[in-house]
C-alpha cells in the first residue's frame, strides 16, 4: 500500500494513505528541515529523493530510514601492501567507495571514488588494504552499510569490484582474488555526488535538477541511479548570471523536459546523456513560480511572466488566462503578486482542473486558490475556507490507489474533498456568487425588474441570499431576498427599477449545499431617461 | 417593450474580468467564490464546492509544508492492515511428524502479544524424522526472498523409504506450494533420496542450501547447492564435502559464502570453509575451529566473520570465534563450560547469541568490544530459547515446543507444550514474559522455521 513523506514544520514524516503519522523522522547527523522552505520530492527506482527543505539532498524508504542522498565519498587513498602469504602477483592499485544498501544488499547509494592508491608491487601474497576510512555518516539502523573496494588488474588502472566489505567498522582487509576471478565489467563510470538541489524532476529515468549554488546550471544523474550525479552531465541554461533566481521550474513532459527562466522557456529533449540537446522554446515568456509547474496529459500549466496562466503543449506556449481573468494577474485587487512567485499549481482529477495557490491581496499567506476547468477553458474562484489557512497542494492517491486532491493547512494537516459541505470539523463553506450587470441588450434604458423566479436544487433545508443591485453601474446593494432551497423554485419579490441589474447568491451555513439551475428575470423597458 | 433575461449557464461560462461589464456574456460571472460546476448530474448548474475533510486527524508538528506520493509499500510500524508486518513459524501442529497435513504456520503482527493465529495451509515443514538419523543441525531453515517465505521441507519418517528428495516451498502469506525439488547429488551412488536440508540462507535473489544426504548411516556426506529463486534452478557450489563431514550454517562475508560443518565423529572439530560462487570450483578451508565441536551458527557482524561452536549435550566448552579480515585470523571471544551457543543474530548493531548450559539459559551481546548478558532465563524448566531471530524492529528468542534434554542421565529440560515459546524484545535489553507462538502439540518441535513477510 502506497504512503506519503510529509513536512510539518521543520519535521518529515511518514504517513499512511489513512493519515497515520510516524513520529518525526530520525535525520542524518547534521541534516535539518527549514520549515519556511518547501519540501520538494521525486521517485526513482524504490528511492524517494527530498530537496528543498532539507540542508542537505536525502532520501526515505518504505520504513521511515532518511539517510543523504549520496554517500560522502572517501577523502584519503586506501594505504595498500603485500599481506599474508597468497596468489597475487603483479602491480595492483586500489579504490573504494561507501555504498548505502536495502536487507537484500541491493545498492541504495554508492558515493563517488576515493583517490587513487599507491601502486604496490606483490608476490604470491594477499593484497592487504588498511586505513579505509569509517564514514561519517551515521548509519540508520536496518540500513546496510559498506566499503565496495575496487583494484586494478595487474599493470592496470581500469577500476573492477574486489572486495565489499559490510559494515562501518572494520579499517583493513586482505584478499588475494585473482584477475580472472574479478568481474568482467569495471566499475561504473558515472558515480558523483551532486549538490544541494532546490529543485528536482525525474525525467528518462533519470533525476534532474537545479542548485541553489549553480543557479542557471541544470543536472542530470546517471541513468536509474538517483545517486550518482557525474561531473560533466550539466546543461547550462541561458542567460546565465542574469539575475539572482536563475532556473525557475522544471516540467517533465513525455519528450521533453522544460526548463524555465523568468524571460524564457527551454527544453531538454534527447534520450540519453550522448544526445540530450537544449533549445529554445520560447523568449519573453518565462516561468516566475517554481512550484506552479504542473504537467497534465503531457501538457504543462504554469504562473508565468508576463504575470498570467500559461500552457506549453505541441502547440507551443499559450497564455490561457488572459482572455477571461487578465485583471487577477495584471492588478492589485485580487491577489498578492510580491508572492506570485511562492504559488503552488497541483491538479484536481475529480474536476479535471489546473488549481492554483495564490495568496489574496494583503495577504502573506497562500489563502486562496483559483481554479482552471482544463475541458472548457473556464475559470472558478477565487476559493477559500474558514478551517485553516493553505499552504499550498498536490495530488496523491488514496488507499484505492484512486487520485486525490490534497491542501495543506497551516494547522499541521492534510486535506482532501468530501461531499458534505464542510471544511474541517464544523467550518461552513462561504459560496458567494456575483453575476455580471444584466442589460437586456439595452444598458441605457431605465428598466423595470420585476419578479425574478430562480430554480435550485431542492434541498431538504437551506437558505440562499440573494442581493440585488439595480441601477447603473455604481448601484448600491439593495435589501437582501431569501430563497428556501427546499422548494425548489420560487418567485422572489420585484427588484425595482434601473438600467441594469446584478444579482449576488450566498449562503455559508454549515452542511448545506447549495446548487442554482437558473433563474429567469423579467423586465420592462420604461424607456430613456 | 418587455423581456425576459433566463439565466440558465451560471455553471457554463465562470469567471470573466476582462471584457467590461457592459459586453460580459449574460451567465458570466465577476466572482465565483467556492462555486464551482456540478458535475454529479448537474452539469450547467453552479454549485458550492466539495467541503474539506481531514486526512491526519492527529496534528503534525507545524504547518505541512509539502507532500510527496510514494507508490511503494509502506513497512516498518506504520504498515496497515492491508499491509502487516507479520513474523510466521512453521511448526508441528497436531499429529505425527512427517504427515504433511500435521504442520501449518502460526503467524502474529504483534510479535506474539496475543499469540499466534495458526493457519490452515498445510505446508510441509522440516522437523521430520530423517532429521534426527543426522546429527541434529539445528539451522535456520527459511529465509525471505522479495517478501515471499522460502523453507525446506522433511522427506519422511523414521524407517519410511523415501522416493523422492526434499523440496523448498515457497509461501507469501496466503498459498504454500512446493517451489523446487533439490536434484540427487551425483556423487551420491545409492540414489537414496535421504536427503535433509539443514541450512537455508538467502543473498539477494539466491538461496543457498546446506544439504547432507546418507550413504551409510554415520557415514553422511553433505554439499551445498544454490537456489535461484527467479527461475527455480539449483546448482551445486562446489564439490562434495568428505564423508563424515556435514554442512551446516552458512553466512555471506566479505564477498565469499562460508560454511560451518559438523563431523560425525565427534572427537572431529567443525571447520569453516569459503568458496566464491561462480568465481571458486572448490571450498577452501580457512580454520578448523579450536574446539572440538559442531559450528553451530555463522553470522557476519559489521565486516567480521562469527562462528559458535558448541554441543546440545554441553560436553565441551562452548566457544565464539571471531575472524580477522585484515589478516584472516581466528580468535576465541566468548566462551563458557559445558555449553552450547545454538544460535546468534545482529539486531540494532549489536551480536545476540544464545548460551545454554545444563543449568541455565543466557541471551548474550557484543557491542563490537565486549560481551554482556541481557537476558537470564529464571526457569530452564519452562522455556529456554535456543534460535534468535530477528524481523520488523523485534529480536524473537524462540524455545522448543516441546523437548526432554538429557545431560549425564539427569533430565535437565522437560519442556512439554506449556506455551512458553518466545520472548521477544525491541532494543536487545528489555525482554517480554514468555509468549504462546502455539499449542497443541505432541511432539519435538523446533522454532527455526521463521520468517517475516508483509501482507
Amino acid at each position: 500500500m502506497s504512503f506519503y513523506v510529509v513536512q510539518g514544520g521543520s519535521s518529515i514524516y511518514l504517513m499512511t494513505t489513512g493519515g497515520t503519522a510516524s513520529s518525526a523522522l530520525t535525520l542524518p547527523t547534521g541534516v535539518t528541515i527549514d520549515s519556511t522552505l518547501r519540501l520538494r520530492g521525486a521517485v526513482l527506482g524504490q528511492l524517494v529523493v527530498l530537496v528543498g527543505s532539507p540542508s542537505e539532498n536525502i532520501t526515505v524508504d518504505r520504513e521511515g530510514v532518511a539517510r543523504r542522498l549520496t554517500p560522502r565519498p572517501p577523502s584519503a587513498p586506501p594505504t595498500v601492501a603485500a599481506g599474508s602469504a597468497g596468489s597475487l602477483s603483479g602491480d595492483y592499485y586500489v579504490w573504494y567507495t561507501n555504498k548505502f544498501k536495502d536487507a537484500v544488499g541491493n545498492t541504495l547509494a554508492e558515493s563517488d571514488f576515493s583517490p587513487q592508491s599507491a601502486l604496490v608491487t606483490l608476490t604470491s601474497d594477499m593484497l592487504r588494504v588498511s586505513k579505509l576510512q569509517l564514514s561519517t555518516d551515521n548509519i540508520p539502523i536496518g540500513v546496510s552499510f559498506s566499503r565496495q573496494l575496487y583494484r586494478s588488474t595487474t599493470g592496470g588502472t581500469t577500476k573492477f569490484p574486489w572486495v565489499e566489505v559490510d559494515g562501518n567498522t572494520l579499517t583493513s582487509v586482505e584478499d588475494d582474488l585473482a584477475d580472472a576471478g574479478l568481474q568482467l565489467i569495471a566499475a561504473a563510470t558515472d558515480l558523483g555526488a551532486p549538490p544541494k538541489f532546490e529543485l528536482i524532476a525525474t525525467w528518462k529515468h533519470r533525476l534532474w535538477g537545479k542548485s541553489y549554488e549553480q543557479i542557471d546550471t541544470l543536472y542530470q544523474s546517471a541513468n536509474g541511479k538517483p545517486y550518482a550525479f557525474p561531473s560533466g552531465r550539466t546543461i547550462p541554461i541561458p542567460p546565465t548570471n542574469a539575475d539572482n533566481v536563475g532556473i525557475t521550474g522544471l516540467m517533465a513532459r513525455k519528450d521533453a523536459l522544460g526548463v524555465g527562466k523568468r524571460s524564457s522557456i527551454h527544453q531538454i529533449t534527447g534520450t540519453n546523456e550522448t544526445n540530450f540537446n537544449r533549445s529554445v522554446v520560447t523568449e519573453g515568456i518565462g516561468v516566475w513560480a517554481p512550484d506552479s509547474c504542473v504537467v497534465v496529459h503531457d501538457v504543462a500549466y504554469f504562473l508565468g511572466n508576463p504575470f498570467g496562466l500559461y500552457t506549453w503543449g505541441p502547440g507551443g506556449v499559450t497564455n490561457i488566462s488572459d482572455a477571461k481573468v487578465k485583471a487577477w494577474f495584471e492588478t492589485d485587487t485580487y491577489f498578492n503578486r510580491a508572492l506570485f512567485d511562492d504559488a503552488y499549481g497541483w491538479y484536481d482529477p475529480t474536476t479535471n482542473s489546473y488549481i492554483l495557490n495564490l495568496a489574496a491581496a494583503g495577504s502573506t499567506n497562500l489563502d486562496r486558490w483559483i481554479q482552471y476547468d482544463i475541458a472548457t477553458g473556464n475559470f472558478w474562484g477565487p476559493h477559500k475556507t474558514g478551517a485553516f489557512t493553505p499552504q499550498g497542494g498536490t495530488m496523491l492517491r488514496d488507499s484505492n490507489d484512486v487520485a486525490m486532491p490534497v491542501l495543506f493547512g497551516d494547522d499541521g494537516k492534510l486535506y482532501k474533498p468530501q461531499t458534505t459541505k464542510t471544511d474541517g470539523a464544523s467550518t461552513g463553506i462561504d459560496f458567494d456568487v456575483t453575476t455580471n450587470f444584466l442589460s437586456g441588450n439595452s444598458p441605457s434604458i431605465m428598466k423595470f425588474w420585476d419578479q425574478p423566479d430562480i430554480i435550485t436544487k431542492i434541498l431538504a433545508s437551506g437558505t440562499l441570499t440573494i442581493t440585488p443591485k439595480v441601477g447603473k453601474l455604481n448601484a448600491s446593494a439593495g435589501t437582501a431576498i431569501s430563497h428556501d432551497m427546499t422548494l425548489g423554485r420560487e418567485r422572489l419579490r420585484r427588484l425595482g427599477d434601473g438600467e441594469l441589474c446584478q444579482l449576488r447568491f450566498q449562503n455559508s451555513t454549515n452542511a448545506i449545499n447549495t446548487v442554482i439551475y437558473g433563474i429567469e428575470l423579467p423586465f420592462f423597458e420604461r424607456g430613456r431617461r | 417593450m418587455s423581456g425576459k433575461i433566463d439565466l440558465y449557464n451560471l455553471g457554463s461560462v465562470g469567471v470573466d474580468l476582462t471584457k467590461s461589464p457592459l459586453h460580459k456574456d449574460d451567465g458570466s460571472l465577476v466572482s465565483a467564490q467556492n462555486a464551482v460546476p456540478d458535475v454529479r448530474d448537474e452539469a450547467g448548474a453552479i454549485a458550492k464546492r466539495d467541503g474539506l475533510t481531514v486526512i491526519n486527524s492527529s496534528a503534525l508538528s507545524g504547518a505541512v509544508k509539502g507532500a510527496v506520493f510514494v507508490p511503494l509499500a509502506i513497512g516498518g510500524a506504520l504498515a496497515t492492515s492491508g499491509n502487516t508486518g507479520r513474523a510466521y513459524v512453521g511448526l508441528l501442529q497436531t499429529g505425527t511428524e512427517g504427515t504433511d497435513a500435521d504442520y501449518g504456520w502460526a503467524y502474529s503482527s504483534d510479535a506474539f502479544a496475543t499469540g499466534g493465529t495458526l493457519t490452515t495451509t498445510a505446508p510441509s515443514v522440516p522437523e521430520s524424522a530423517i532429521h534426527r538419523r543426522i546429527y541434529p543441525l539445528q539451522c535456520r531453515r527459511a529465509a525471505v526472498v522479495n517478501n515471499k517465505i522460502y523453507y525446506s521441507t522433511g522427506n519422511g519418517n523414521s524407517g519410511t523409504s523415501y522416493t523422492r528428495t526434499p523440496a523448498v516451498r515457497v509461501f507469501d502469506g496466503t498459498v504454500d506450494r512446493e517451489f523446487a525439488r533439490l536434484p540427487a547429488n551425483p556423487d551420491d551412488t545409492t540414489n537414496s533420496f535421504a536427503y535433509t536440508i539443514n541450512c537455508v540462507f538467502a543473498v539477494g535473489t539466491t538461496i543457498y542450501l546446506s544439504v547432507s544426504n546418507i550413504i551409510t548411516d554415520d557415514a553422511e556426506v553433505g554439499s551445498v547447492w544454490s537456489l535461484d529463486t527467479t527461475n527455480g534452478a539449483f546448482k551445486r557450489i562446489g564439490a562434495t564435502f568428505s564423508t563424515g563431514e556435514l554442512p551446516g550454517p552458512l553466512a555471506w562475508s566479505l564477498g565469499r559464502l562460508w560454511v560451518g560443518t559438523v563431523s560425525t565423529d565427534a572427537t572431529n572439530s567443525g571447520i569453516v570453509y569459503f568458496i566464491r560462487p561462480g568465481i571458486d570450483s572448490t571450498w577452501t578451508a580457512d580454520e578448523t575451529m579450536g574446539v572440538v565441536g559442531p559450528v553451530r551458527d555463522l553470522v557476519d557482524y559489521n565486516g567480521t566473520l562469527f562462528s559458535a561452536v558448541g554441543r546440545a549435550s554441553y560436553a565441551i566448552t562452548g566457544t565464539i570465534y571471531k575472524r580477522s579480515p585484515t589478516d584472516g585470523t581466528w580468535a576465541s571471544t566468548e566462551s563458557a563450560a559445558t555449553s552450547d551457543y545454538p544460535s546468534m543474530a545482529v539486531f540494532n548493531g549489536n551480536l545476540y547469541a544464545v548460551r545454554l548450559t545444563a543449568a541455565a539459559a543466557l541471551i548474550r551481546k557484543y557491542n563490537g568490544t565486549s560481551w554482556s548478558t541481557v537476558y537470564t532465563e529464571p526457569n530452564v524448566a519452562l522455556f529456554y530459547p535456543d534460535h534468535l531471530h530477528t524481523f520488523n524492529g523485534v529480536i524473537y528468542a524462540t524455545g522448543p515446543q516441546a523437548d526432554n534434554i538429557v545431560v549425564g542421565g539427569t533430565v535437565t529440560h522437560t519442556i512439554t507444550d506449556n506455551s512458553n515459546d518466545v520472548i521477544t524484545s525491541t532494543d536487545g535489553t528489555t525482554w517480554t514474559a514468555y509468549k504462546t507462538i502455539s499449542t497443541g502439540l505432541t511432539a519435538d518441535a523446533d522454532n527455526n522455521v521463521f520468517a517475516g513477510i508483509y501482507i
